[in-house]
Parts: structure tokens; C-alpha cells; sequence
């Protein structure tokens, strides 16, 4: 094996895996996937021994490392029952899954009589039945009221549908015609990997392939130890606090991180971590490892993302606690609470250790879902509305907040109101960045956003929101300030108002019915009194800052004549703050 | 009536209790075992206040869109809007094959404890959609070709609260039809198949002709019944379940065509369950040579709409099926019975039948 070949190999898989994705996009039916891109695909090594990821695409990172747990779930469940053809599923959040709407599914591929890569798409169903559509139910107290649990089982064997499987996976679902097509995209996109796989080994040979993804996971975990050994040994902790796990009862829900620093490794231990809740917010393990792995991937862009990178990481997860919950414990809202809450964690122990490199990479959570009949046409629909669950990227060093997703959910696309209002009976009045919102920082965090829609021609109509981080918004960095927090209301300024400070469940939504969400932004890097008067300036003009927010959060006087910063007042203001 | 047959259920039904055990003991009366034709037709059946759920069950079962059945399979399907009440009464159907052609099928039923949705135990009173109420199984293979089928059988498992009682449940169901099929097999032994599949066409026709001549002696005309449902927990108010029965001759229909639209609340009576409680009112008037079989409906047609009541469609909930709107639709057609009946029979009908509507051990 020539190291050349061996990276050829790499970027190939890469692509592959990036085929896989547009193919998902291209054919899935519902607008989770198409629009949302609510999905993540990967390509997977087995060596006899041991499962490694070994490509992704650009995708949901929350997703991917899950899928591993998954994968490994599925190959000990069917051990030597697993033949060219199989097609495995499994949703189980006890299972290797995270919550019940992430589906996986696999498909193995044969090389000398042996299962040896596997692609795997792993993907968010919008229903998977139970008592509340999307399985958003606040009152869960147990996993059966969330929806359908799906034990690893194949969906096809040897080339043959399992036709009473798949029925009744459609039973239990209010989109079934979606959910029918959209597992037909997530198997054509393991059969294109699969044709891909088997034209790169034709033309290599397995016996070199395998020798490079051997190459290809032992470099990344040397560049990954490489880095770690630029960081200065030690311990450092880290906490970051849940507001609540809504119908549980449950406030404060706290998670304790622990980073010990020792040479060219890393433990991450959790212990501590605020025992399982009753409401919906536990993370079982295969979320909470994609919820650590996922910052450290984030931190280090350049050293490619596979399992050996992931080699010089420990993870210690306590049983028992909302980090590593047991069954029945329900794990309906897990992927972004308490996920968030870890990766922040992590992140609060990381800035004691490499300050440069941290900032907010989690998730707000405002999610708004309706459902009911749309007058239009008279066919049911269930809308997530990803455009009220905006952006929350922090200020990290040398980058201001980005108008997109953070690191754990990068490949959400925010759709478009057009396509939204055409595909559900929902009219825009507005969504736009909130001036003086951004949370302040050398490197300030992107503003808070604010959606005001309107339930128009629907029937029976019902909405749900879930809010968090109300109380305990995303926090700063190095001196940077927290975001502004999200809530929600309900018919603004009307006799009937509903302020939404954690959630809201099962409420009518009959036509008229306006909803205004407010998602906070992420948090700040660095001293706010640091950062250039000119990109103050810049923000100002761009309506993100008000000229006294300028004073007041940056001590940047700027003059509403010329509209240029006073430099020199500027100056002895700052000098003045910083005196105390 | 063929003895042979009515020995095989009652020996099915013997296994069942025995495996089900102590456990199962207040749940005895919503079992059922019972002995299918190659065609649907139920030819015995041990219970028959599951009949007509049994009878719809079986033919969606053995449809031709269905699942293929093949040799020492097993089927299990769970769902109201295939036959079941609601979701907690699981049907299992097997074959037995002959000459390697399936001749006859074997088939249990049984009310078993708990399989996720909202509330324990299934019945949900907040339910608004069946997804409330607990999982579907459509029909789902849990043995094939004489084999346990793991992963099916663990994901109904795990979907239960009680995943232990539960397979103790399929299993004895799967056991009792297991008994079965060695004694069908002893009698193809003793009088070849073709004899046992006269036998079991015979007996069909002995009640259908048994029943023609009970009915041929009923005055012909339209009777008009209905029944007030009564529960303090059902929203919908004023709500009836109304019956025009026809009798023509030797053949009756039982008309519940004109109830109402079916409801967002957990008393919507799946169409298996309202033949189950529309022929109970009948059975206190049948003489005792006539079997409950598939015979039965050669006579008596059953007129519903779908979306209504007493036929709903997806999403409806189901779970309180069994006692409303089960226990009207029977009053309700007791009610059109007794407009023709004397008035000694009305009285011991009432009794008959207010005794044969109560059997659920949750009601």
C-alpha cells in the first residue's frame, strides 16, 4: 500500500458518502429530509473484530456517531445471520439508538465471504406513532409513550423484502406514504454506496483497500494525539444546567463534566451528572458519546473524522443517570436535550484547558410543531417548523456567531418560507435577526431570531412547543456574555396570549392563531470591551446593534451624525470599564 | 356435527389455559381457539363471543393482498382495523399442511396484558387516536418454517410493559395451536384429508341449514332497535347504536348502516368486534345442534359503513370497544329481536344476552 493510493482511497469513500446524502435528498418524499436534511449517512469498516467509521458526508455529527452504536447493536443481534442482501433497521434508543425517530439502517457488503463495509443512513422520521405526533410528548414518563420501539430486525433478507416488517412499520406512523418512501430513499442510498464499494475494490483489490482504511483510521488518531499532546496535562471540570424535563418535573438538571488531559489522550467522565428524570430528556449512551465526540471532531477541522480518531477519547458514563439512562426512562427530546447540556459541559471544562478553541456548538431548543388537517386539500399534515428552531452559533476566537448551525446538526438546512407555506397551511408575517440580541463578545454570538407565523386554512388543528434554555441560556466564553434565552407566545398582544417559557402541549391552533418563537442566539468569546470598534461600527450599520447597545455593551461611542466610531471617547471609556 | 373437530378446539383451548397458567386466570374468556378451512371459513371455534371477530381476522389473514403463510409459519396481527377488538387481543394463524398444500388453518386468540401506548394496560380514555391506545401489528411472521423468528418476536416484546407476560401469552397461543396441528395430523392418519375437510364442510353446512330452518319460522319483516349509550365518560352525548334487522325468508341482515360518524374517543367498535357482539343476541335462540361456525354467515350479512361507529377507520381509537360500543350494538340488536319475539322469550333473552355481554373481566 503506497500512502498516496491509500488517500485516494479516503477522499473516494468520502465521496461515496456525500453520493449517498444527495441521493437521500433527491428521492426521500418528506420535507424533513428533502428540505431539512434531517438525515446523516456514513460508510462503515468491519474487520472480524470490530466495527470503525470510516467516512461520512457533510452531516448531522449527532447522528453519525450514534449510528456506530447502532451498527454494532445490529451485528451482535443477528451475529452470524447477516448474508449479501440484508437490509437491518433499529430505532431503539436501548438499542443504539438515540430517540424513536432516528431510524438506522444498514446494508452489509461482502468481500471473500465476509460482511466487510456496511453504509449506514441513519435518519429522523417525523412520526413513529405513540400518543403525541413526532413523538413530542411532554408527559412521557416511560419510553411506550413515546411511539413505536423497532428491536434490530431486517427489513430485507437476501435481496427479499420482509413485507409484514415493513407494514407494520407503516402501521405505526401518521405518515406512513413518507415514511414508505423515505425508507425506500435510505436503502437506494446504501445500494448506490454499495455498487461505488465494489467498483473501488475491483480496482484495487480488498487487500489493499483494507490496508488503507487500516492507514486511514491510525492517522487520524495519531494526528488527533498529536493535537492532545499540545494541550497542557491536567483536569478541568465543566457544568451546564437543563431548565427543566417539561412534564417530568424536574428543574436544574445538571451535568458535571470532567476532562483529564494526560499526555496524548483524554477522559471525558460525567459523573455527577443529575440522575435519570422522568421527562423526556435522558441521553442514552450512543447520544451522549456523538454529544461529547462531536466537539472535539469540531475543534480539530482539519484531521479527518473516522473511529481512530475517536481512539485517544474515554468516555465514563454513569448508569442510571440522565446521561446514561435505563430503560423505560424516556428519550424523546435527547438528540438536542440534554444533548446540548453535554456538549456544553464539555465545553465549559475545555475552556480552563484550551480556551482558543472553544465555543457554543450545541443546539437551542425552540420547537414548534403543528398538526391536524389541512383545508386545502383535506389531508392530514404534521409540520416541524426548522425555521422557529433557527441558528444558534456562538462567537468562537477570530469568527463571530454564523448565521447557521452549529457543529452538532451542521447539515440542517433551514427551509424556505416559500416551500414551507406551500407545503403546509402556515403564512409568514416575518422571521428576522432581533437588534441588540447577539450576545456580546470580542467575537460576538449570532442574534437572537424571531419568527412570527400564522396558522391559516386548517382544520382541528393542534400546536406543540418546546422551549429550553429560557433560564439557563447558551453561555459565553473567556469573558464572553451568554445568549438572550428563547420563549415563545401565542397570539401576541391578544386578550388570549400564552407566554411559552418551557412548553406547551396539545393546544389548539385553529386558523388565525399567530405564534411568534424567539430562539436566542449563541454565546460570546472574549471580553466585549476587546472587540474592534470597527465591527461594532459594522454591526450597527448592519441593525444587529443599536448605537446605545454600542455604549452599553462594547463601550463603543459612535456618533449618529457621521456615523463613525469617536475613537478617542471610545478609548478612556473602555480604559474606565476595565478600572472597574 | 363432527365430534373430531369440536374435540381438536376443546383440547386447543385445554393447552391454552394450562400454559397461560395462573397468571392469565380472570383474562380465560377472551381467548379462542379455533379451526380455519383452506377458504376462511372458521369449521369450530371453543368460544363463540369471539366468533365474529375470529371470522373477520381470519379473512384478512388469509387475503390475497396478505401475507403469504407458508409451511410451520405462525402469523400474529394485533389490529383493530384487520379484525381485533383493540389492540391488546393478538390472533395468531398457522397452517397444516398435507401433501405440502396448506388444508387446514389453526388459530388462537387472546386478550393479553400490555403493549405501549399512553396508559398501562391499553385502555386510555384520553385517547383520540389508536397510536394512544398501544402498537399495531399488522400481520407480522413470528415463527417461520418451524422456527422462532427472534427479532420479530422481541420487537412486539419490546414494546410491552410487561414483555415476560406477554410471551408467556404468544407462546401458549403458539403452543396450543402446536397441540392442534399433531392431533389434525393424527385424524388425516386415521380418515386421510379429504375425509377431515368433508367433515369439516359438513358441519358447516349442518349450521347453516340448522340455522335457515330456526330463521324460516321468524315472521319476515324490517325491526327497528337501538340502545342509549351509557357511560359518564364519553363526551359525545346522546349517542345510540341503532340496528334495522331484515328477515327474508331463511336470511336475516343486521343493518347498522345509518350510525353515526365514529368518534375521537376510545369507544369506536372495530368492524371485528361489532360482528362479534351483533350475533350474540342470537346464540340464546339457536337450539343446541347448531355449531358456531362460518355456516353462520351463509344466513346472517352484516351491513356497516366505514367511518362510522360501528366500523371506524384509521386513526380511530378502540381500546373500550369491547364494553362500549360492544355491549350496545348487542342490546341494540336484542332490542330489534324481542319486536318480534313472545314475550316469555324476550324476558330469558334479556338474561341470555345481558349474561353473554358482560363476560369481559374488565367490565
Amino acid at each position: 500500500m503506497d500512502l498516496i493510493t491509500a488517500e485516494i482511497i479516503r477522499e473516494y469513500l468520502l465521496t461515496v458518502s456525500e453520493e449517498m446524502s444527495e441521493t437521500v435528498t433527491r428521492t426521500a418524499m418528506s420535507p424533513v429530509f428533502n428540505e431539512g436534511h434531517d438525515y446523516s449517512t456514513a460508510i462503515f469498516y468491519f474487520d472480524g473484530r470490530q466495527i470503525s467509521l470510516i467516512a461520512r458526508a457533510t452531516v448531522v455529527p449527532e447522528h453519525i456517531y450514534a449510528s456506530l452504536v447502532s451498527l454494532e447493536v445490529m451485528l451482535k443481534t443477528f451475529e452470524a445471520d447477516i448474508h449479501e442482501g440484508d437490509i437491518g433497521l433499529v430505532n431503539d434508543p436501548y438499542f443504539g439508538g438515540s430517540h424513536l425517530p432516528d431510524w438506522t439502517i444498514m446494508k452489509p457488503v461482502f468481500f471473500e465471504g465476509k460482511p466487510t463495509f456496511f453504509p449506514v443512513v441513519r435518519a429522523h422520521q417525523l412520526d413513529v406513532g405513540g400518543p403525541v405526533a413526532a413523538c413530542k410528548n411532554a408527559y412521557a414518563k416511560t419510553i411506550w409513550q413515546e411511539g413505536f420501539r423497532i428491536y434490530p430486525i431486517k427489513l430485507v433478507e437476501q435481496g427479499k423484502t420482509r413485507e409484514d416488517v415493513w407494514r407494520v412499520l407503516l402501521a405505526n406512523t401518521r405518515l406512513a406514504s413518507d415514511v414508505d418512501n423515505d425508507l425506500r430513499a435510505m436503502i437506494g442510498a446504501c445500494k448506490i454506496a454499495e455498487d461505488r464499494i465494489r467498483s473501488l475494490v475491483s480496482k484495487y483489490g480488498i487487500g489493499e483497500v483494507s490496508e488503507s482504511v487500516g492507514y486511514i483510521l491510525n492517522y487520524s488518531e495519531k494526528r488527533f494525539r498529536e493535537e492532545i499532546s499540545t494541550w497542557p496535562d491536567g483536569e478541568y471540570e465543566g457544568q451546564a444546567f437543563l431548565d427543566s424535563d417539561w412534564g417530568g418535573g424536574h428543574k436544574d438538571i445538571n451535568i458535571n463534566c470532567k476532562v483529564n488531559v494526560k499526555a496524548d489522550n483524554i477522559s471525558i467522565d460525567l459523573a455527577g451528572s443529575h440522575p435519570q428524570v422522568e421527562g423526556c430528556v435522558n441521553s442514552p449512551a450512543g447520544n451522549t458519546a456523538s454529544w461529547l465526540y462531536t466537539p472535539l471532531t469540531a475543534i480539530c477541522p482539519d484531521i479527518p473524522v473516522n473511529s481512530g480518531f475517536l481512539r485517544p477519547v474515554k468516555l465514563i458514563l454513569p448508569r442510571g443517570t440522565v446521561v446514561n439512562p435505563d430503560p423505560p426512562y424516556p428519550t424523546g427530546q435527547s438528540t438536542v436535550c440534554v444533548g446540548n447540556q453535554i456538549c456544553e459541559a464539555l465545553m465549559a471544562a475545555l475552556e480552563k484547558c484550551i480556551p482558543e478553541k472553544v465555543a457554543t456548538a450545541g443546539l437551542d431548543l425552540t420547537f414548534l410543531y403543528n398538526w391536524g388537517i389541512d383545508g386545502r386539500h383535506g389531508n392530514y399534515f404534521l409540520g416541524l417548523d426548522y425555521i422557529a428552531s433557527a441558528c444558534s452559533a456562538g462567537g468562537t476566537y477570530g469568527q463571530d456567531g454564523w448565521g447557521g448551525y452549529t457543529a452538532t446538526h451542521c447539515a440542517l438546512r433551514i427551509p424556505t418560507y416559500e416551500m414551507t407555506e406551500i407545503q403546509f397551511p402556515y403564512l409568514y408575517h416575518r422571521g428576522e435577526y432581533v437588534t441588540d440580541s447577539a450576545a456580546p463578545g470580542k467575537w460576538r454570538g449570532v442574534p437572537a431570531w424571531e419568527l412570527v407565523r400564522e396558522m391559516t386554512n386548517a382544520k382541528d388543528a393542534t400546536v406543540n412547543i418546546f422551549v429550553q434554555s429560557y433560564k439557563y441560556p447558551l453561555r459565553g466564553y473567556v469573558g464572553g456574555k451568554p445568549g438572550t434565552g428563547n420563549w415563545f407566545v401565542v397570539n401576541p398582544s391578544k386578550p388570549d396570549e400564552i407566554f411559552v417559557d418551557s412548553f406547551l402541549d396539545r393546544s389548539p391552533s385553529p386558523p388565525g392563531q399567530v405564534v411568534l418563537a424567539r430562539s436566542g442566539g449563541g454565546g460570546g468569546w472574549g471580553d466585549p470591551l476587546e472587540r474592534y470598534p470597527q465591527m461594532v461600527l459594522d454591526d450597527v450599520l448592519d441593525e444587529y446593534v443599536s448605537i446605545e447597545g454600542a455604549e452599553k455593551d462594547y463601550g463603543v461611542l459612535i456618533n449618529r451624525e457621521t456615523m463613525k466610531v469617536d475613537e478617542e471617547e471610545t478609548r478612556k471609556l473602555r480604559e474606565k470599564r476595565k478600572r472597574g | 356435527m363432527s365430534m373430531r373437530l369440536e374435540n381438536v378446539v376443546s383440547e386447543m383451548a385445554f393447552v391454552l389455559k394450562e400454559r397461560m397458567g395462573a397468571r392469565y386466570n380472570r383474562w380465560v374468556k377472551d381467548t379462542a381457539v379455533f379451526v380455519v378451512t383452506s377458504d376462511g371459513t372458521i369449521a369450530a371455534i371453543n368460544n363463540e363471543l369471539h366468533f365474529g371477530s375470529a371470522s373477520e381476522m381470519v379473512l384478512s389473514l388469509l387475503a390475497p393482498e396478505g401475507i403469504p403463510i407458508e409451511q410451520g409459519d405462525v402469523i400474529v396481527s394485533n389490529d383493530p382495523y384487520l379484525g381485533s377488538s383493540h389492540v391488546q387481543d393478538f390472533y395468531i394463524l398457522s397452517p397444516v399442511h398435507h401433501q405440502a398444500k396448506p388444508i387446514l388453518f389453526l388459530g388462537a386468540k387472546a386478550h393479553l396484558p400490555d403493549v405501549g401506548g399512553d396508559v398501562q394496560g391499553g385502555f386510555n380514555l384520553r385517547a383520540e387516536e389508536i397510536w394512544a391506545e398501544g402498537v399495531r401489528f399488522t400481520p407480522l411472521l413470528v415463527c417461520r418454517e418451524g422456527r422462532t423468528d427472534t427479532c420479530a418476536l422481541n420487537m412486539i416484546l419490546l414494546n410491552s410493559r410487561t414483555p415476560d407476560l406477554l410471551r408467556l401469552g404468544l407462546e401458549s397461543m403458539i403452543a396450543a395451536v402446536g397441540a392442534g396441528k399433531k392431533n389434525i395430523q393424527s385424524l388425516i392418519e386415521v380418515s386421510g384429508a379429504q375425509g377431515l375437510l368433508g367433515e369439516a364442510e359438513e358441519v358447516v353446512t349442518d349450521t347453516e341449514n340448522g340455522l335457515r330452518e330456526t330463521v324460516s319460522n321468524w315472521p319476515n319483516g324490517e325491526y327497528l332497535g337501538d340502545c342509549l349509550v351509557h357511560n359518564g365518560n364519553i363526551k359525545a352525548k346522546g349517542l345510540r347504536v341503532e340496528t334495522k334487522l331484515k328477515i327474508k325468508g331463511d336470511e336475516i341482515e343486521i343493518d347498522f348502516s345509518m350510525n353515526t360518524s365514529q368518534l375521537r374517543e376510545p369507544y369506536n367498535s372495530p368492524r371485528g368486534n361489532t360482528l362479534s357482539f351483533a350475533l350474540i343476541p342470537f346464540f340464546p335462540l339457536l337450539h343446541s345442534g347448531i355449531a358456531i361456525n362460518g355456516g353462520i354467515w351463509k344466513v346472517i350479512t352484516v351491513k356497516t359503513n366505514k367511518g362510522t361507529l360501528v366500523d371506524p377507520v384509521l386513526p380511530a381509537p378502540t381500546s373500550f370497544s369491547p364494553f362500549h360500543v360492544g355491549r350496545e350494538i348487542s342490546t341494540s340488536v336484542k332490542s330489534s329481536i324481542e319486536k318480534f319475539l313472545p314475550g316469555e322469550e324476550k324476558e330469558r333473552l334479556d338474561r341470555r344476552v345481558t349474561s353473554l355481554i358482560s363476560w369481559h373481566p374488565t367490565g
